[in-house]
């Protein structure tokens, strides 16, 4: 995000603050990302869409409260969303779904052997599975969202270092496991 | 059974799926009707704040007149005590 977007959308926020109307532009423009983010963590339409509004009602509600912390206000969307959701968890007492794009998987990994088919995607499924939640959080911000450390870090309330662990810990159990070698550059 | 619940969808969902759950009148008029309910809870509280005061300011008030009362009437006791006490020592 360029120094200019970052200014533009400050100004946003500001007229955002004295009047709500002006916030519409923001909404429109991170909706849709919120929404697959949400939306990978639930894998329910209707739910990813009740908590996409309420997320967009909560920045709303606390446009006051935001200041500029060197991330870009998505970071901030994107941590609403993200307490949203395991709020969400909480309530139902459930184990938390993420429903992961297979396109998307075949993009990242690079077949080291030649067969690259549907057994390993299973292997790759059951190996997901038991990695701990908030390595998969942190896996998920970093290769679907694309964001970097520092605002994985944000989202999750945590360091930059201990977002960077969590990724460093599951992608070498992948690349242990899985002799697979993944398009990664972080 | 793990940790996680893992799902394998074939591709992201498409902008326009997405597009039909867009609706930022709905937010704005949600917006609009919390700050509403805020401002009427607001006002609730300030009066019941108000009528506590109120209340209290009265019963102090009250509460000082009989003690003036009380006062008033100890030194009526006293007093007519006092003339008796003194008339019956002329005696």
């Amino acid at each position: 995000m360029s120094e200019a977007e970052i200014q533009h959308e400050y100004a946003v926020l500001e007229k955002s603050r004295k009047n709500p109307k002006a916030f519409g532009e923001l909404y429109e423009k991170y909706f849709d990302r919120i929404f697959q983010y949400v939306f990978r963590q639930t894998d329910d339409e209707e739910l990813t869409a009740d908590l996409c509004s309420q997320t967009f009602l909560i920045a709303l509600k606390n446009l006051d409260r935001y200041e500029f912390r060197g991330v870009p206000f998505s970071a901030w969307l994107y941590r609403i969303a993200s307490n949203e959701v395991n709020k969400h968890y909480r309530k139902l007492k459930k184990n938390k779904v993420f429903s992961i794009e297979e396109l998307r998987i075949r993009e990242l990994i690079e077949q080291t052997e030649t067969d690259w088919d549907e057994e390993i995607i299973q292997r790759l499924m059951n190996y997901l599975k038991d990695l701990p939640t908030e390595m998969l959080e942190v896996l998920e911000l970093r290769f679907f969202e694309d964001r970097d450390f520092k605002d994985i870090a944000f989202i999750l309330g945590i360091t930059e270092s201990g977002a960077k662990m969590r990724a460093y810990r599951a992608l070498d159990r992948l690349r242990k496991n899985f002799n697979l070698r993944i398009k990664y550059n972080g | 059974m793990g940790r996680n619940e893992i799902r394998l969808r074939r591709q992201k969902m498409s902008s326009g799926r997405i597009a039909q759950h867009r609706n930022y009148g709905e937010i704005m008029a949600r917006h609009e009707r919390d700050i509403k309910i805020r401002r009427t809870v607001r006002v609730f509280l300030y009066f019941l704040i108000i009528a506590f005061l109120l209340v209290l300011f009265i019963m102090v008030k009250r509460w000082e007149q009989k003690q003036g009362k009380v006062k008033e009437k100890t030194a009526w006791v006293l007093k007519s005590n006092g003339s008796t006490f003194t008339s019956a020592k002329t005696h």
